[in-house]
């Protein structure tokens, strides 16, 4: 027996019987098997359960990569509508925040004197946004949010 | 005990790196490659989880899909390969729990193969040597048969057993050690 421990080979025998093992580590593995009952008896019973490992269905890689394919075009067919979902909703919460400030809404930071103002006050008229926000005005966010989700594709 | 005489190939760079950052960037090619490179260990992953061929294949199409959409987030702490059989086992897991609340069977068929694993075993002998291991497999608790089975099939070191199985190096060395112990006694 060489100086290999029974743990020690037990460890890689795996690797052994596929033969992943570097030359050297294989030839000190077998030295092993050949003169210990007990790691000869392992070796044999790892080689019986690679040999009797699972068959893989014939065609199945093509199959996933059909299936990925599919599932890529779907993601790729439903970006542009997530894209409008998500570019009219926010449109639907600036013009509710400009119609708000118009209306004179809002007692916080930009009526602060000095502050800087995302939304000016005196905003030009004739804007076609602008003239939805009063009706937006109106709406309490529950039906606003139930107007995002009819939105929704 | 914790000697490992060499790294295995996959721990001292990933092989799938190139093919992973090309997948990210949206290469379809690249994706069907790491498909065809690992598909057949992810099915085998499945199977040790879920019952049947049929089931582990689904169980390899969900694992693929989902790594599909979120190899964004894959940043490469662990091998990919490790990566993606802890998705297998999770969706095998997964795919196991709807089937049973399907047929309403209230046992876990893993924990039931370990209550009558010795019958199965018994009656399987003379069936077939295929029919004989997958009995005693089915037999072993979920985490020594996947410690057995992706250490020997897959070649992966314990390390990367512990990441899969969601245990330490250790924890998958000894579960693996086990697992090996009671095949002996069973299949001698």
């Amino acid at each position: 027996m060489n100086a290999w421990s029974c743990d020690r080979v037990q460890d890689v025998l795996p690797d052994h019987v596929a033969g992943r093992l570097p030359r050297l580590d294989a030839e000190a593995v077998a030295g092993h098997v050949a003169a210990c009952h007990n790691c000869a008896a392992e070796a044999a019973l790892v080689a019986r359960l690679l040999a009797g490992q699972p068959d893989v269905p014939a065609g199945m890689a093509p199959r996933i990569q059909e299936a990925v394919r599919q599932g890529r075009d779907r993601t790729a067919a439903a970006a542009p509508r997530r894209w409008r979902v998500a570019a009219a909703a926010a449109a639907v919460v600036f013009v509710a925040a400009g119609g708000w400030l118009w209306l004179g809404g809002g007692n916080g930071p930009a009526q602060v004197a000095g502050a800087w103002d995302p939304l000016p006050r005196d905003w030009p008229t004739g804007d076609g946004m602008m003239a939805g926000a009063p009706v937006l005005q109106d709406l309490s966010v529950e039906v606003i949010m139930a107007l995002l989700e009819e939105m929704e594709p | 005990m914790a000697h490992e005489p060499f790294a295995a190939f996959s721990e001292r760079e990933d092989p799938d790196a190139e093919l992973v950052a090309r997948a990210k960037k949206g290469d379809g090619e690249a994706f069907d490659a790491l498909v065809e490179r690992h598909h057949a260990a992810v099915f085998r992953a499945a199977f040790a989880i879920v019952s049947g061929e049929d089931e582990a294949a689904d169980a390899a199409q969900g694992t693929f899909l989902k790594a599909l959409v979120s190899l964004g987030g894959f940043r490469g702490d662990s091998l990919f390969r490790t990566w993606l059989l802890r998705i297998a086992a999770n969706e095998a897991r997964a795919l196991r729990r709807r089937v049973l609340r399907r047929r309403e069977v209230p046992m876990d068929p893993v924990a039931q193969g370990a209550d009558d694993g010795a019958s199965r075993v018994e009656s399987a002998l003379g069936a077939g040597e295929l029919v004989r291991l997958e009995a005693a497999l089915a037999r072993l608790p979920e985490k020594q048969r996947m410690a057995v089975t992706l250490r020997i099939y897959e070649g992966l070191s314990f390390r990367e057993v512990g990441e899969v199985i969601g245990s330490s190096e250790g924890a998958a060395r000894v579960n693996y050690h086990h697992g090996i112990k009671k095949l002996r006694e069973w299949l001698q």
